[in-house]
């Protein structure tokens, strides 16, 4: 079966007054319909500039898709015009976005009410109270109580945690294909965050919609993803099943995502990743992660190819060349 | 709650009135000797006749002078409330009620339209300016709201008197109407005439305040489109348009709503300043000559005047801003 998305050797450059960019370079994956893929990675590592290149929101004239093709249900979304009939049909239409931040992602002068009715009349020919009808109940969804009376309530009648729920209705109010969701539990308080992923999930199996579950945080990926990829300074470095990850994680980067990370029950120290993260306009050559992996290798100097590990999983290491590890 | 603002609102309004006509009242008792011996005066050098005592004896008692100053205060306010607010030297002890109640109507007809004037080209300016940083028609306009904003108003008065006169040979300069309009109903060919003669005070009244406007206005709508909500606003699939008018350009007009208190008595000022340089038939002229006669009664009112714009504009600034942004409303 094709994919729902597609994403093939996606560049995205930012043109800067500091000079040229690479937020996301090289970059394949695919999301199967009713698929959760996890994309992990730190702050900077283009997760988020992958999800707006899909989404064809970045900033104008200084983020381009450089190459490579974006398929969502066979159309080439990277030669769409942005701000085009066809892609804003496609933006809130057929894929959904909620953002790291539910507390400035709503309007605040404009009702909850009004800013679902505007998305749901922006994609249907569906009257005014028809639409609020719809946002009542996709409201009432996600669970909030007294719908009716909340969607006439403003943003700053509603906590973080029920304003991240609005914003889910209001990206799933078209019924889209697709949900992004760009890092949707980070500015919220932990109880609320593990509610948060359990709707998204629940809604996804309800809709049998595919999620793109973008995150920091190796845990929330483990709870909800069904295969997930890692990306390191605008690449890919490894794309493996959340099922894998854990036990056995292909890429160096990956390794060290996972033993600095806190876990229950464990008894040994927590090993951060040496170094930090280089700035954007300071990128090692080769592979990006050579000057802070304990494996480094003078070919790492190189930028190394995608080694197909075994069916699900693969990684952008030299450790798994057939040639490099006979002669090591 | 919001009620409860509004009450607050208005004694702490009624207070500052209070404070206002205070100073007001100090700043006509400012020049040496009382405002009737000044007339009796002025009278004697002018007319070459004393005023009859009866007439001097009136004086004195309606403002009660000899008497103590909190007398005086409270005879003086009381008249407002009688529509009674002195008398004034230079028009031959003409009520001072009646020469501001012939211009306040034109002084403040100038102010209104001359806001319009401004909002309505600094607004989609600033706009326009906003969406397109940093190119060419961002630097250009950035840079003639500066020019615009440096020049005070009456000096650019001054140069529309030399360029209208000397060059253009205009005869719409000075005043609001040509002659044989200033005394005849109001007619077609009455107003056209009068728009001639109104067209460039407005407009420079109206350059005055643009320029701060477009620069609140573009800097404003810059800080909201780097809001979530806005980017929120376009992953719905929103038309551009849309987004910027009806989620950004819609929130950057509250700080503009909160400076409508400010920029009302500015625009007065500017009114009247402008008004003494064209004299046109507004507030402005008889404030400049009172001031210099010393003819405090109407310079005073004038003042208070000036004063309770400010504050009315506040009051309306408010509630406006508060119909405007829901967190004001309930907050």
């Amino acid at each position: 079966m094709k994919p729902l998305l597609e994403i093939n050797n996606l560049s995205t450059h930012y043109h800067l007054e500091q000079g040229l960019l690479r937020a996301v370079e090289n970059v394949s994956f695919q999301i199967a319909k009713g698929e959760t893929l996890g994309v992990v990675g730190e702050s900077g590592c283009g997760k988020s500039v992958t999800a707006r290149s899909i989404m064809r929101l970045l900033p104008p004239r200084i983020g381009r898709i450089a190459e490579g093709e974006i398929l969502f249900n066979g159309v080439d979304v990277a030669r769409l015009d942005p701000r085009g009939t066809e892609m804003r049909d496609i933006r809130g239409g057929q894929i959904g976005m909620i953002f790291q931040e539910p507390m400035t992602s709503l309007n605040p002068v404009h009702t909850i009410g009004a800013q679902i009715v505007e998305a749901i009349r922006t994609h249907s020919d569906l009257s005014k109270a028809e639409a609020m009808e719809k946002a009542v109940m996709l409201l009432d969804r996600v669970g909030i109580n007294q719908p009716e009376q909340r969607a006439r309530q403003y943003p700053h009648a509603f906590s973080g945690g029920m304003r991240q729920r609005a914003m889910i209705a209001m990206a799933l109010s078209s019924d889209p294909a697709l949900l992004i969701a760009d890092e949707p539990t980070t500015a919220v308080d932990v109880t609320v965050e593990a509610q948060i992923l359990d709707l998204i999930a629940e809604l996804k199996a309800e809709r049998d919609m595919s999620v793109m579950l973008i995150t920091h945080d190796l845990n929330v990926v483990g709870e909800v993803a069904d295969r997930l990829i890692v990306m390191y300074l605008g690449r890919v470095m490894e794309t493996t099943t959340a099922a894998k990850v854990f036990d056995a994680p292909a890429h160096p980067y990956t390794k060290g995502l996972l033993e600095s990370l806190p876990a229950i029950g464990r008894r040994s120290r927590l090993k951060p990743i040496k170094g930090s993260v280089p700035g954007p306009h300071e990128r090692p050559p080769g592979c990006p992660f050579a000057p802070r992996c304990d494996k480094a290798m003078a070919i790492c100097q190189t930028q190394p190819p995608t080694f197909r590990i075994d069916d699900d999983t693969s990684a952008a290491c030299w450790l798994y060349d057939d040639e490099v590890r006979h002669d090591g | 709650m919001f009620q409860n603002k509004i009450v607050r609102r208005a004694l702490s309004t009624v207070f500052t009135l209070f404070l206002i006509s205070l100073i007001s009242f100090l700043v006509i008792q400012l020049p040496p000797g009382d405002v009737v011996s000044t007339y009796v005066k002025q009278q004697e050098i002018i007319a070459g006749s004393r005023l009859p005592a009866e007439t001097i004896e009136y004086l004195r008692e309606r403002y009660g002078f000899g008497e103590p100053m909190y007398l005086q205060y409270l005879k003086w306010v009381g008249g407002f409330f009688r529509g009674d607010f002195g008398f004034s030297i230079i028009y031959d002890g003409a009520e001072v009620a009646d020469i501001v109640g012939r211009r306040i109507g034109m002084t403040f007809l100038l102010v209104i339209l001359a806001l319009i004037l401004s909002w309505g080209m600094a607004i989609p300016l600033g706009i326009y300016a906003a969406t397109h940083k940093n190119r060419f028609a961002d630097y250009l306009l950035s840079n003639v709201a500066l020019f615009g904003l440096s020049i005070p108003d009456f000096l650019m008065a001054v140069i529309y008197l030399f360029v209208a006169i000397f060059l253009l040979d205009s005869n719409y300069v000075g005043g609001l109407f040509s002659e044989g309009f200033v005394d005849a109903p109001w007619s077609l060919a009455r107003f056209w005439d009068f728009l001639q003669h109104l067209a460039v005070p407005l407009f420079i009244l109206a350059i005055g305040g643009m320029a701060g406007t477009y620069r609140i206005m573009r800097a404003n709508l810059l800080d909201l489109l780097d809001q979530q909500f806005v980017e929120t606003a376009r992953a719905k699939g929103l038309k551009e348009r849309t987004v910027i008018y009806k989620h950004a350009a819609r929130i950057a007009l509250n700080p503009l709503i909160s400076r409508l208190g400010m920029q009302l008595p500015v625009l007065l000022n500017g009114t009247i300043i402008i008004s003494i340089v064209l004299d046109l038939p507004t507030l402005g002229p008889p404030f400049y000559r009172a001031l210099i006669a010393q003819d405090m009664y109407l310079a005073g009112t004038v003042l208070m005047i000036l004063a309770v714009t400010l504050l009315i504009g506040n009051i309306i600034a408010d509630i406006l801003l508060a119909i405007s942004d829901p967190r004001v409303r309930d907050g």
